[in-house]
């Protein structure tokens, strides 16, 4: 019986779809193939503990004002320089990384949680439902998110989860809609039939088959995703939206610096190369998994 | 083909109608859109003196105490019948369609400029990259494009400040109206998107060199560069068309922030600056213009594409 399962083809891929160990297995012997994904793997858990446990890591207080010693230069008291009010460069972008990450991470969560759900359930119950659903993305699509962030930060006024709020509300359209496709195209498969022909609740049907089984693409326009949110905070803290004055961030380190850039271009340059090697890492990490997972698709890159 | 443009142009329509709903209500539901703030903002530094009489004043005058469905019908109606997008509440009463039109041109002329970098630099990169697989250059070309791709605008759109106009003195920093004036915020507003159109030329073009047509040409014996230009170039360009489209999208965005740092007077830095003074109806009205902007955009993409490729029919 078990030999014949196993010669025979389709069941074989059938089985190879369906068991998860297996291919995670598979992607592991992937990630160890590839060096410069394993490095920038590793570099972002350095990043993320080093902002996780900035309290303990930064030499200074990031709000300590010490006018006599503003604008410096690199030294081994300041290894970044201090800024226009003489706070410690370092430490500042220390626990900018911490504000960034948190609502990065956050925003993501909830566009991706928002995203597949509605998507699983247009896909999964289609006709009156998904027409209502589709149509709603598609409104939500039909122009740059960003602007509609930015009306709504200025007028609900600055803070952390105002700013993770408007970028919620224009990030999870992606996510649903590329949730459906992918819940559509395994949605008539055999085991979603027989388990509907089982007579599973609808509920249990999307959770534990349907949504598992479609969300992996979906992982990767997340990770590629983190980059992006990452540049549109601090895009909008640039502007002097969203993060409350107080809080290190580093849109809005650059948004105080330039005022300097002349006399001090480091108030402007050493936040934005956090920026840069933060999103690129992403990047990387995005691109990586898109490798690894074999999906090749150059539309899921965002923006 | 008529059958086809008539639903495009009627799902037009009611997109613009549900996002100018959209913008409508989420800006009029929002604490920061009451009477009082806007009293608020329109006495700059006396913003403690403030009376009731005048909060009432704000709020017949632009009829704030009607419920929200009233306010908006009566904004449609005037907006489509009579071309009246209301009135700004900060400067001076002045008509928000006369602030929009005139700022309408000069947006348009910088992200025109940045539409003629994307493609000039961005598809020729791509082509050659693509040529040159896995060689040196591609390799280098890929590196710079996913580092572009990193940069935040606003931050290249300082460091090229800094460069060229602080340490250089080359170009001016702000103003608008030379062709000096344009260059760098072009640029920083097209390095972004053309770094992804470089990515995206090169897989496509990769994907038409592997196709049956090309190894055919390639085993008839014809010169690699004519191949290249008479029968890959034209055949990869077409998904591209589509993405440009979209990057029209992505730019309008743009100068948003990239308008501010240089003081370019458009449609970004007039709804920055109305987010800052509250000024609602200004901002409702850009996001409805940026919007059918976009829009009519895409449309125009999707009717070129029949053009570029006669093969594709719209049902």
């Amino acid at each position: 019986m078990s030999e014949e399962v196993t010669t025979n083809p389709g069941a074989r891929k059938i089985i190879a779809a369906q068991s998860t160990d297996h291919s995670t297995k598979r992607w592991i012997r992937k990630i160890r193939k590839r060096l410069g994904f394993q490095v920038c793997l590793v570099l972002l858990g350095i990043l993320v503990i080093a902002a996780l446990f900035a309290l303990l890591i930064a030499p200074y207080d990031p709000n300590a004002i010490d006018l006599k010693q503003k604008n410096e230069d690199p030294s081994s008291a300041h290894i970044w320089g201090t800024d226009y009010l003489g706070r410690d460069l370092f430490s500042r972008t220390l626990f900018g990384a911490q504000t960034s990450l948190l609502i990065a991470f956050v925003t993501v969560a909830c566009a991706f949680a928002a995203g597949t759900a509605v998507g699983c359930v247009a896909a999964y119950y289609g006709g009156v439902v998904d027409e209502v659903l589709s149509r709603c993305v598609d409104l939500f699509l039909a122009f740059p998110g960003i602007i509609f962030s930015l009306a709504l930060l200025g007028l609900i006024g600055a803070g952390i989860l105002n700013m993770i709020l408007a970028l919620t509300v224009s990030q999870w359209a992606t996510f649903a809609r590329f949730m459906r496709g992918n819940a559509l195209s395994i949605k008539n498969l055999e085991y979603i039939q027989s388990a509907r022909t089982a007579g599973l609740p609808d509920r249990r049907i999307m959770m534990r088959h349907l949504m598992p089984n479609a969300i992996m693409p979906v992982l990767i326009l997340a990770t590629l995703d983190i980059g992006s949110v990452i540049l549109a905070t601090a895009g909008l803290s640039f502007l002097g939206l969203g993060i409350p004055p107080g809080i290190p961030e580093w849109g809005s380190m650059i948004g105080a610096g330039k005022e300097f850039l002349r006399t001090a271009p480091l108030n402007v340059i050493v936040p934005g190369l956090a920026i840069t090697v933060v999103v690129l890492l992403f990047n990387f990490l995005g691109e990586g998994l898109r490798d690894i997972l074999d999906v090749h698709d150059e539309q899921v890159i965002p923006g | 083909m008529h059958y086809y443009l008539a639903k495009r142009l009627a799902f037009m329509v009611l997109t613009i109608f549900a996002a100018s709903i959209l913008a409508f209500l989420l800006l009029h539901a929002v604490p920061g859109g009451s009477a009082e703030t806007i009293a608020r903002h329109t006495l700059v530094g006396l913003e403690e003196e403030v009376s009731d009489l005048m909060i009432t004043e704000v709020s017949d005058k632009y009829n704030l105490a009607d419920p929200l469905w009233k306010q908006y019908s009566d904004w449609l109606f005037s907006a489509v019948f009579r071309g009246d997008l209301g009135t700004s509440y900060v400067y001076f009463d002045t008509p928000v369609l006369k602030l929009i039109s005139l700022a309408l041109l000069p947006t348009l002329i910088l992200a025109g400029a940045s539409m003629l970098i994307i493609i000039v630099v961005g598809i020729p990169l791509g082509i050659y990259s693509a040529i040159h697989e896995n060689r040196p250059a591609d390799f280098i070309i890929r590196c710079a494009t996913i580092i572009a791709i990193s940069f935040p605008s606003f931050w290249v759109a300082l460091m090229l400040i800094l460069i060229f106009s602080l340490t250089m003195d080359w170009l001016p920093v702000t103003g608008y109206g030379t062709l000096a004036n344009l260059i760098l915020p072009a640029v920083a507003l097209a390095i972004h998107p053309t770094a992804v159109i470089v990515r995206i030329v090169r897989t496509s073009m990769l994907e038409t060199l592997g196709q049956p047509y090309i190894t055919f040409a390639i085993a008839k014996g014809l010169l690699f560069r004519h191949i290249i230009w008479h029968h890959a170039i034209k055949n990869a360009l077409i998904p591209v068309i589509t993405i440009l489209g979209l990057d029209f999208g992505h730019l309008l965005a743009g100068t948003v922030i990239i308008e501010t740092i240089f003081a370019w007077p458009g449609i970004g830095k007039l709804m920055v600056d109305g987010v800052f003074s509250h000024d609602i109806p200004v901002v409702t009205s850009c996001i409805v213009v940026i919007v059918i902007i976009f829009l009519f955009v895409n449309l125009c993409v999707d009717m070129l594409y029949h053009v570029v490729d006669p093969r594709i029919r719209y049902e």
